[in-house]
Formats: structure tokens, sequence, C-alpha cells
């Protein structure tokens, strides 16, 4: 009975069924990996709307590709990943659709009106540096610094070599260094 | 490792052994505990991190999630019922449809334009209507 199965079931089982066009399978996956699939894309992308327009065509994307799923070749979050970061890509050709100084900083509520105020500041600059980041330096310090990925996985996400991922990481983080030191930070 | 290497390693994945290679991690561990200067080294990684952890992450996300699954689930019940080999090969076809027809207008119209046998080139008619057009507009 797989009514019973669902919740425990792994992402790699869940695909196996989707594949025969099981619908409750997809919503189990959405229901598990939409708030990956947001973080992610607002990470690389810098701004809310832009996030929710492409987690929303990577969960679609799950249904109407799962013939392209290979088990066994990849994880399924790996695959997951591809998708978000390609869309991603994709959407970075075209102009933002929400300024990024609209978007709130998160400040500790506790802090005093100075003490906040400085981390406003800060957080702000080192908004701006990863902004400034090209879009694929920005994904694949996403998806290894914030998604813990390892740089196999990362670059298998990315279409690239291991070499590739380790270039992208490394300028990325000697450019928001250099940023961020430049400014006092 | 040397301290070279460890510093190419603290640049790339920062200051947290966690992220290291596990190829790399026990290597660069033992060079933590024998030499201060990589110490020093892991020191000056952790502030970048320090900083890219601060940073918040520029969405709600709960709100945001809650707000997007049903629309991912409406949107998903539209679709077919079964994704399969069909839907790629009617998608194929389609495409292949638009670009035969795309190709056709451009032969048809480069047909129209030129004249088949006409010595003149097609860009002399289109400037000499132009030209036309031109001199009839004046005040």
């Amino acid at each position: 009975m797989r009514t019973q199965d669902y919740a425990t079931a792994s992402d790699e089982e869940l695909m196996g069924w989707l594949v025969e066009g099981d619908r409750r399978s997809f919503e189990t996956l959405a229901n598990r990996h939409l708030d990956r699939a947001l973080r992610t894309a607002a990470r690389v992308l810098g701004n809310a709307a832009d996030a929710e327009e492409i987690a929303q065509e990577a969960m679609l994307k799950v249904w109407t590709r799962s013939q392209s799923w290979r088990p066994g070749r990849a994880k399924f979050t790996t695959w997951l990943y591809q998708i978000v970061v390609n869309l991603a890509l994709d959407l970075r050709r075209r102009p933002s659709t929400e300024p990024l100084d609209r978007i709130e900083e998160a400040v500790d509520p506790s802090a005093s009106a100075g003490a906040a105020l400085e981390e406003r500041q800060r957080q702000r600059a080192v908004r701006k540096a990863i902004e400034q980041l090209p879009v694929r330096q920005r994904a694949a310090l996403t998806l290894c610094y914030y998604e813990g990925l390892s740089g196999q996985e990362a670059a298998h996400v990315l279409s690239t070599s291991l070499k590739g991922v380790e270039g992208l990481l490394l300028r990325a983080r000697r450019m928001l260094k250099q940023r961020l030191w430049s400014q006092g930070l | 490792m040397t301290l070279s290497e460890f510093r190419r390693l603290l640049e790339i994945w920062g200051s947290d052994p966690q992220r290291w290679p596990a190829g790399d991690r026990e290597r660069a561990i033992a060079l933590l505990g024998d030499s201060p200067e990589a110490r020093r080294l892991k020191d000056e990684a952790r502030k970048l991190d320090r900083a890219l952890d601060a940073m918040p992450l520029p969405i709600d996300l709960q709100a945001s999630a809650r707000r997007l699954k049903g629309a991912v689930l409406a949107r998903a019940a539209r679709l077919p019922e079964k994704p399969g080999p069909r839907d790629w090969l009617r998608l194929y076809w389609a495409r292949a449809g638009a670009f035969v027809a795309v190709a056709a207008v451009a032969i048809l119209l480069g047909w129209v334009i030129s004249e088949p046998g006409d010595p003149h080139s097609s860009s002399d008619d289109v400037a000499s209507l132009l030209m036309r057009d031109t001199s009839g507009s004046g005040p």
C-alpha cells in the first residue's frame, strides 16, 4: 500500500513514482523542497520576487521533466539545485524586477539603535559586494557555502569540473574580501 | 600540507573544517596543530565567514513558501496527467514546425523581393521605392 509510504519514502523513491504520473509524489516533493528552491534562488538572485518566480518554475519542471530524471546518476536534491540554478542564470540575463534597496536587512531586535544602524550598514555593504559578483560565482558560493554542497556536487549542478567550482569560489571570496576590507569592514 | 596549500584551501572553502574537502581535512587540521601561522590565517578567513553568516536571506522564507505551495500545486494540477515521452515528442514537433514555417516565409520573401531572372538586385528595387516615396512626401 503506497498511501502509507509517502512520508517516509526517499526523494528518489518519490521520483520513481512521479515518473509513473503519481501526483501525490509530486505534492510530497514540493512540500519537502520548495523551501530549498526558494532559499537557493533568493541567494543567487538577491530578491524575493525573482526567487519566488524561479522556485515555482523549478518545482513545475520537476513534474514536466520527470522523464529526464535518471535514478542513480545524482541525488534528487542535486537535480533540483541544477534546475533552480539554470533558471536563475537564465533570468539574470533579464533585468531584475525588484530593486535591491527595497530588501530589508534583519537586525537583532535587542541591539541598541547605534548598533542596529551599524549592523544594517554592514549587511548592506556585504549584500552589495555579493550582488556585484558575477552570477556564476554567486551560484557557487550559494551552493557550497550556504547550502553545504561538496565541490563535486556543485560541479555537477553548474556543469563544470571540480577545478572550475574551486576557481569560482576562489575568485568570489577574493573579490568579497577585497571590497569589504577596502570599506573597513 | 604546506602553508601555501592551506592558504588556498581557506580562500576557496573558508575557515570551517566541515566545509573542507574530506581528502584535505585531516592534513589541514594537523597543520593547524603545528603552525601558529596557519592558525592566524584561519582566524583571518573567519572574518569573511562571519560577514557571510550575518547576511540574512533576502526573502521571508516561510511566508513565501506558504504562498507558493498552493500556486505550485494548482498549476501542476492543470498539467498533463502523466508527463511522458509523448509530451517531449510533441514539443519537438512543435519546434520543428515553427522552424519550417519561418524558413518557408523567409524563402518566399526572398523570392518575391528578388524577382528571379531580373539582373537588378533586390536592394536596388527597395532603394528606388524608398526614393519614390521620399520624393512624393515633401512639402
